[in-house]
């Protein structure tokens, strides 16, 4: 997960300054993928030492795919505001902080730094 | 002010923090109790502390105006809330906690010294707390005097700005961060209260949701596209927002800070809990004021807003019976309190502690020189309030994009990877200060037609330093300057 982690966010910072940097629309969105990846990325990054524990990879894949599907919703969904905002306030906030949580305090290993 | 149960809101108030500055008083003897409360904090007291200290004035004051303003497209500023508590314990809170048994940590900056061990580093470090803090501070000062002067009915600016920083600076002088930290407990106490209440009373006002989306939809003035989180913000402003104030938090020297006054790092195993849920809590004011000014402006019960940055204070004053009136403005000057101490705290350590020891001259006395320096960072906080206007309002929004694209990627990265070097560091905290003061400048050139429509100057920076920093640890070859081996235990492979 450090790896993949580290990579992804190697990567995607060049990408996402040249997309600011040309514009328009498919930089956007290539933006916006990107930017709700980026935080999930780091803490791949910051959880190294227990990237054998399956459940952490799970919890960190499904609130990756969660955070892809809302965006790509968001994007896509045009004049349903009800639905656009369930998929913001659901799909990029209430569901991850409650999926990330749990995932802290489950695997939170004392020994480990 | 004719009602007087908020101005005893607000004098019930400050003699609560001023008494926890007294009693704190003679818990702090050395500069590990002014800067970092002596280790001696637990996981709830400091969960609360982190919350109340991240969400300043602008959460209760400003988000409100702003989603007047542009719809929920404001809401990306916050949603980030969902991943930023665990991400933050998991990037940095338990490396920065663990590096604290071995080394003396009290700031942020000390954590840069120690991790790349470069005096320019943590002196660059310094330089963007310093000026970062001063600006977070006045604007937290100037919003401190304009509330005061609201609630007191003064027509001049300045006794407001004196009274609101003496109970400011007696606190903080006496009793450190003993005292900020459990100041910010009762304040993030008295947010969290105030925010669930006036959600509910919101959503009363209107009439359920139903009847605010309806009003809404309806409204010339507000029409469907409010209620779209796409409706009234570039996909570029949408999601720069979600990644700065997502990404950018690992910069926050107010939120870091807290992590180093825990008692020992198993305490963090629910500091995402308590600091998450906490967190989402409170925003509950920003969505409940946010969606109910505008409703009740578009049903006709409310005059249009001349500024909406008075949406808080009007809803307040127009909606809300006296008593929970009362603790609502002792809750906005608890969420503005809560990050002006913090930042006394942490300018005060960047000019006796980051500097000094950056130029290679730690300071002797550094308890009674903090206690100094603390008064002095006030002052001229106040003085720049007071004489900027408008003009310390805008460096205080510019302060959280500063802290983000100068800190953020030499922490996050940086404490995770052993191979960063120190010149990656300095290249990446240079790039944040400078490209944030030059792309501050360059959009705001009427005859520059760049950045694109959408992006805003805070993203390009907050890209361009990781970029730097990826850029020069790619090219310097791994060898010298290698952590130390407990810095490179605790960093990792």
């Amino acid at each position: 997960m450090k790896r993949l982690g580290l990579v992804f966010v190697g990567i995607a910072s060049p990408v996402m300054l040249l997309a600011c940097v040309v514009g328009g629309p498919l930089a956007g969105r290539v933006f916006a993928l990107l930017a709700v990846l980026f935080p999930i990325a780091l803490i791949g990054l910051g959880t190294s030492r227990l990237s054998r524990r399956a459940g952490l990879r799970v919890a960190l894949a499904g609130v990756g795919l969660l955070s892809v599907a809302s965006t790509v919703g968001l994007l896509t969904l045009e004049g349903r505001p009800g639905l656009s905002l369930l998929l913001m306030i659901c799909g990029l906030g209430l569901v991850p902080l409650i999926v990330l949580v749990t995932a802290y305090a489950a695997t939170f290993d004392e020994a480990s730094r | 002010m004719d009602r007087p149960a908020i101005i005893l809101g607000v004098l019930g108030y400050f003699l609560i923090v001023l008494a926890i500055g007294v009693w704190a008083v003679g818990r702090t003897r050395s500069p590990s109790d002014f800067f970092i409360a002596g280790q001696r904090v637990g996981t709830f007291v400091a969960g609360l502390a982190t919350m109340s200290a991240a969400f300043s004035g602008f959460v209760f004051m400003g988000g409100p105006g702003l989603t007047y303003r542009m719809g929920v497209s404001a809401l990306w500023i916050v949603i980030p809330v969902g991943v930023t508590p665990a991400m933050l314990c998991w990037v940095l809170a338990k490396r920065l906690r663990s590096l604290g048994r071995t080394r003396e940590l009290f700031t942020v900056a000390d954590a840069i010294a120690v991790r790349f061990d470069s005096p320019a580093a943590s002196g660059l470090a310094a330089v963007a707390l310093a000026l970062g803090s001063l600006a977070y501070l006045g604007a937290q000062i100037l919003a401190l005097g304009i509330l005061l002067q609201v609630v007191f009915g003064w027509t001049a600016l300045g006794p407001a700005l004196v009274v609101g920083l003496l109970v400011l600076l007696t606190y903080s002088v006496l009793g450190g961060m003993v005292a900020g930290v459990y100041t910010d407990l009762v304040q993030g106490l008295f947010m969290i209260a105030a925010a669930a209440v006036v959600f509910v009373q919101a959503l009363r006002r209107v009439g359920g949701w139903t009847s605010l989306s309806e009003n809404l939809s309806r409204s010339e003035l507000f029409g469907e596209q409010f209620l779209e989180p796409l409706g009234r913000a570039p996909v570029m402003t949408a999601f720069g927002f979600f990644f700065v104030f997502g990404v950018g938090v690992l910069g926050q020297p107010h939120m870091l800070h807290k992590f180093y006054m825990l008692k020992d790092v198993t305490r963090l195993k629910w500091m995402p809990l308590i600091l998450g849920s906490s967190q989402a809590v409170c925003l509950l004011l920003w969505l409940g004021i946010g969606l109910a000014v505008p409703s009740l402006v578009a049903a006709g019960r409310m005059a249009p807003l001349a500024d909406p940055d008075r949406a808080t204070p009007t809803f307040i004053l127009a909606h809300l019976p006296d008593a929970l009136a009362g603790l609502v403005v002792a809750a906005v000057l608890s969420a503005i309190m809560s990050t002006a101490d913090s930042f006394l705290n942490i300018g005060a350590a960047a000019l006796v502690r980051d500097l000094p020891r950056a130029f290679g001259r730690p300071l002797r006395r550094e308890l009674l020189w903090a206690r100094v320096a603390v008064c002095g960072v006030g002052l001229a906080a106040a003085v720049l309030a007071y004489g900027s206007g408008d003009l310390i309002a805008l460096l205080g929004t510019l302060a959280f994009g500063t802290f983000a694209a100068a800190l953020a990627p030499s922490l996050a990265v940086g404490m995770n990877w052993r191979r960063v070097p120190a010149a990656a560091a300095i290249a990446s905290i240079a790039t944040g200060l400078i490209s944030t003061v030059v792309l501050q400048i360059v959009t705001r050139q009427t005859s520059i037609d760049w950045p694109p429509e959408g992006v805003r100057p805070e993203t390009i920076s907050l890209a361009a330093s990781f970029t730097a920093l990826f850029l020069v640890t790619a090219m310097v070859k791994p060898g010298p300057g290698e952590p130390a081996d407990d810095v490179a235990e605790v960093v990792g492979a």
